[in-house]
């Protein structure tokens, strides 16, 4: 059951320059992929001003030539903060993602198009208290994605984002507290299992970068094994048997 | 390109339209594609056109909207081939440009035969065989028309979202089984907007020019290279989503 699959990969992004920006095992597992599939990969950390941002898409074109596509990886963990210690203006990630993306716009415009892909938490329909930055950086990420997405399409430049759940080493941190717990809410998502970094995620930006993804845009897409429909509280509370208290709840 | 070498593949309304492009580029990746609908004479016509492009693929006549019909296709399907990989639910009877108060009992029974019953019956009758092999994939559908509430096609928009909830449903309760189940809301080019466009420049200048890619899809290159790519090993972990493959049409809403 829910063989896990990472077929021989077949070359298919040949000649393609792509920049993967980001550190950490996520952004590290999407590279390996597309090393795999032949793609040329650069791979820099999230710039921390606008000036870096450019000299990361600069060198990519002066060392490789060219640019097809940009993936962003966004694998940052941070400290849990509440709303009440909240500054409007953090949310660096954003910032990082954003400056990424006007660097590289003029360049995949002038190669005729591309594609961007950003990498981020699931968005933020269910919500974790006291995460008050994390929640805002993503859902930012998120509409930054579809703005982007409206208005270069004209460009010929596809821009998506991808909402993960990945078995990251944070998640086998989370996992290595709590064993019995963790093991059992994954029992309640669908796929029954994390989706791991080359098969699954990389597998879902391959999707995004070879022409399966050539008409898709202004997508914020799950890669999580179908767990944004896990359970409710509400469900977790009551047993699904229980067919009279679900029509009681709605 | 042998992306889906060794996979079954059935393809509802194949023959015409964007389930004809489906099944050319699910033909061209090396899938073993079986599909179906109602008319014969388009059956046929469509067998040619694969012939001619040098693509082998099965022609079912079926109408899927009747049981029997429907699970006769699946049968069929794992007969030839011994094993069922991939379902692709794109049936669905034309609607009429009618007021919602003006629709009937009729209109509703074709939607919602045509589009819903088949694509359920379609999936139960495929899910033995997915379960047994520990993977399957099924693609339903959908419409923007009906995620907004488009005027007009009430009868349509009915189906296309229930249809939408049996893929979150069936999304949820068949993950454990290796299934995945998505759902796709094309906006695609036919003889029919191509007409259109040709006899109204400016309208099509205007209708165009809202999409952020400047273009609809075309049925084999978009909509067929995204079905081909949701059957494969890329998307063994997306489920449950509903994909807009509409050049960013979505980001805006109709009418």
């Amino acid at each position: 059951m829910n063989q896990q699959q990472d077929r021989v990969t077949q070359g298919r992004l040949a000649g393609q320059v792509v920049l993967v920006a980001g550190a950490g095992a996520l952004a590290d597992g999407v590279a390996a992929r597309l090393r795999a599939e032949a793609a040329v990969v650069a791979q820099w950390p999230l710039p921390a001003d606008a000036a870096a941002g450019r000299e990361s898409v600069d060198a990519v074109v002066k060392t490789h030539g060219r640019l097809d596509a940009l993936v962003n990886v966004i694998d940052a963990q941070r400290p849990p903060r509440s709303l009440d210690d909240l500054e409007m203006v953090e949310a660096p990630v954003v910032r990082s993602v954003l400056w990424l993306m006007q660097a590289a716009h003029p360049v995949l415009r002038r190669f005729g198009g591309g594609r961007i892909v950003n990498l981020i938490d699931a968005p933020a329909d269910s919500l974790f208290r006291g995460c008050a930055d994390t929640e805002l950086g993503v859902a930012a990420v998120a509409t930054l994605t579809r703005v982007a997405a409206e208005e270069w399409g004209v460009d010929g430049i596809l821009v998506n984002a991808l909402a993960v759940a990945a078995q990251t080493p944070a998640f086998e941190a989370l996992r290595g507290r709590d064993p019995g717990r963790v093991d059992a809410l994954l029992e309640g998502t669908p796929m029954r299992r994390m989706g791991s970094l080359e098969g699954d995620v990389g597998g879902a930006v391959m999707l995004l970068l070879d022409e399966s993804g050539g008409f898709l845009t202004g997508h914020v897409l799950r890669v999580d094994g179908g767990q944004h429909l896990t359970p409710s509280p509400w469900e977790a509370a009551v047993p699904a048997v229980d067919a009279e208290a679900w029509r009681q709840i709605g | 390109m042998t992306q889906l070498q060794g996979r079954t593949v059935i393809v509802t309304g194949g023959s015409e339209g964007i389930g004809f492009g489906i099944v050319q580029r699910l033909a061209a990746a090396g899938a073993d594609v079986v599909f179906c609908s109602r008319n014969a004479d388009k059956g046929a016509r469509a067998m040619d056109d694969l012939a001619a492009a040098g693509l082998r693929a099965e022609y079912v006549q079926a109408d899927v909207g009747i049981r029997e019909q429907a699970e006769a296709v699946v049968a069929e399907a794992a007969a030839r081939h011994g094993r069922v990989d991939g379902l692709v639910n794109n049936a669905q009877a034309a609607w009429e440009w009618l007021a919602l108060e003006d629709k009937t009992d009729a209109h509703y029974d074709l939607a919602l035969g045509s589009g819903l019953h088949a694509s359920r019956w379609l999936m139960a009758a495929c899910l033995p065989h997915f379960r047994e092999q520990g993977r399957g994939r099924i693609v339903n559908f959908g419409s923007r028309r009906a995620v907004y509430g488009a005027q007009a096609s009430a009868d349509y928009n009915a189906a296309k979202e229930a249809i939408r909830g049996l893929t979150l449903s069936a999304a949820r309760e068949w993950g454990q089984y290796g299934i995945t189940v998505n759902m796709i809301c094309p906006a695609c080019e036919s003889a029919g907007t191509k007409a259109y466009f040709e006899a109204q420049p400016e309208m099509a200048a205007r209708t165009l020019g809202v999409i952020p890619l400047r273009r609809l899809g075309r049925p084999v290159e978009d909509l067929g290279a995204l079905v081909a790519g949701l059957l494969g090993d890329d998307a063994q972990f997306i489920t449950g989503q509903v994909f807009f493959a509409d050049g960013g049409l979505h980001l805006k809403r109709p009418e």
